[in-house]
């Protein structure tokens, strides 16, 4: 379990097909987009999104 | 079945989408989305995919797993069929109403309702992927 959570932090996951890798600000675009109004929801990806990166990179879902 | 867990999300939802296709062979006309969306340096997975069949069936699956905390942040399944009619498998966490696994039936476009209005929630166990995709490929194809 914790090997598991240094992996995901240090984001050495496996790419494998089939899999995208998208730019931080454009999945944020489209999560502001289609859950507008879900403030809770936005705030959990948020929450997800800046957990392993430096403040200055913290994207925000409900300004 | 195998639970869905940061380390087999890609695996996984990889499968469910070659057997999605491959049960609508033939017999689609509109398909969106079907890869899983890995946000850079991000603690989050997406998987999204749209179809409808020429029978006009249509899917909507929308995904989006926590990886660290192995937990989907959401979860949508929409089945469209007949005449208005759709099966919704939901689930959300951070909602007060749609906190637990739950599924919902519209007939005709209304929502089953009790007698004083309010939408039933038919509550659920956490549905793997493959088990909806059983259903899909039971009932819908």
């Amino acid at each position: 379990m914790l090997f598991e959570k240094i992996r995901v932090l240090f984001g050495k996951e496996e790419r494998q097909q089939g899999v995208v890798i998208v730019e931080r600000e454009e999945f944020a675009q489209k999560m502001r987009e289609k859950f507008r109004g879900n403030r809770e929801l936005l705030k959990a990806i948020e929450e997800c999104m800046n957990r392993s990166v430096k403040k200055h990179e913290h994207v925000s879902l409900t300004d | 079945m195998e639970k869905v867990c940061s380390r087999n999300f890609i695996k996984i939802f990889a499968m469910f989408e070659n057997r999605l296709n491959a049960a609508f062979q033939g017999n689609t006309e509109f398909l969106r989305g079907g890869s899983v969306n890995d946000i850079r340096r991000s603690g989050c997975c997406e998987y999204e995919k749209r179809l409808v069949s020429k029978d006009k069936v249509a899917l909507e699956v929308d995904i989006l797993f926590d990886k660290l905390r192995d937990d989907y942040l959401y979860y949508s399944y929409n089945i469209f069929f007949g005449k208005n009619n759709k099966l919704m498998f939901h689930y959300e966490p951070t909602h007060t109403e749609h906190f637990q696994p739950h599924a919902n039936v519209y007939v005709g476009k209304q929502e089953l309702e009790n007698d004083r209005g309010e939408g039933i929630h038919i509550i659920t166990h956490k549905y793997h992927p493959f088990e909806i995709l059983s259903m899909i490929e039971r009932y819908f194809v």
